[in-house]
């Protein structure tokens, strides 16, 4: 059994072999998957019943048991929900492990999964990436007002 | 119209998102899809050899005891402590395991991460192991290590 502890390095792993097998697109095309598989029946659903505030439901459980460093706000008058990641476990993880754990894209799959099914249900999404190693990012979801957002 | 603010610094909360098992699950099961199941062994060796060279150094210097540690403590952090029976000596274990932690449900690989993952790691620390049972339905298990030549 692998530990969800070790779930990090793990799925870097995942990403790095089939980058081997099917390059960058092939990385993609499972992100998709997993976005439709896993995140799909537990965000997708949330929004669908609770629209925008349903994005404050999920990221409160998922960034608790991850042990997060993150500032977190829902405006549902502004129809905006923000998160600013200070330090993100995951890639605070892969900074500190061997090279050979890690996929050099890892923060790519979280624009992708999040922004396929937010997308899908009106919202809008932007994401911010970790810039120069430092486990930072910030993304935010927006009820579309026909403006975009920064 | 809500306005909910969350913060939370890194260490106000035990690292513990067990939802991890099941995107991991999905994982195996996409290598298995695309790559059957020499796929899932390549996959599972490469992030063993990658993940785990730090134990394997360790299991070579000071024997089976680095491993039970291992064992004990993703049990401990698993809240399963309760469902692990460890017997040893210096030169074999034997581990009896009542119930997983996670049943690879989807992948239905739960044998193959036991034996491409533990196995690997004693075999490449110099120990033979034996898987004597799995339940595919609990996770639970039983397998004897000893070291290889005695």
């Amino acid at each position: 059994m692998i530990s969800c502890t070790e779930f990090i390095p793990a799925y870097s792993q995942v990403f790095k072999y089939l980058h081997e097998k099917e390059g960058y697109a092939g990385v993609v095309k499972f992100w998709e998957h997993i976005s439709d598989e896993y995140v799909e029946p537990r965000l997708g659903q949330l929004i669908k019943e609770k629209g925008i505030a349903g994005c404050y439901e999920y990221w409160s459980k998922s960034l608790n048991e991850e042990n997060a460093d993150f500032s977190m706000t829902l405006d549902e008058e502004k129809g905006e929900f923000e998160i600013v990641m200070n330090k993100c476990p995951s890639k605070g993880m892969l900074l500190k492990l061997d090279p050979s754990n890690v996929y050099n894209d890892y923060c790519d799959h979280c624009d992708l999964l999040y922004r396929r099914v937010v997308e899908k249900y009106g919202l809008s999404y932007y994401f911010e990436p970790d810039k120069d190693n430092m486990a930072c990012c910030r993304l935010k979801v927006t009820i579309k007002t026909g403006k975009a957002h920064e | 119209m809500a306005k909910l603010i969350m913060e939370r610094k890194m260490g106000d909360n035990l690292y513990l998102h067990k939802d991890f098992h099941a995107s991991m699950d999905i994982a195996l099961a996409y290598i298995d899809k695309r790559y059957g199941k020499e796929g899932i062994e390549e996959y599972l060796a490469r992030f063993t050899d990658s993940y785990h060279k730090e134990l394997i150094g360790k299991i070579q210097e000071e024997g089976l005891s680095a491993f039970k540690d291992y064992l004990v403590s993703i049990f401990a952090i698993e809240e399963c402590a309760d469902c692990l029976k460890i017997m040893m000596n210096e030169d074999s274990l034997h581990a009896v395991i009542s119930k997983g932690f996670y049943v690879y449900s989807i992948s239905k690989c739960g044998q193959m991460v036991l034996v491409n993952v533990y196995g690997r790691i004693l075999n490449k620390s110099g120990y033979n192991f034996e898987l004597l049972f799995l339940d595919d339905t609990t996770g639970a298990c039983e397998f004897k290590v000893k070291r290889i030549g005695r």
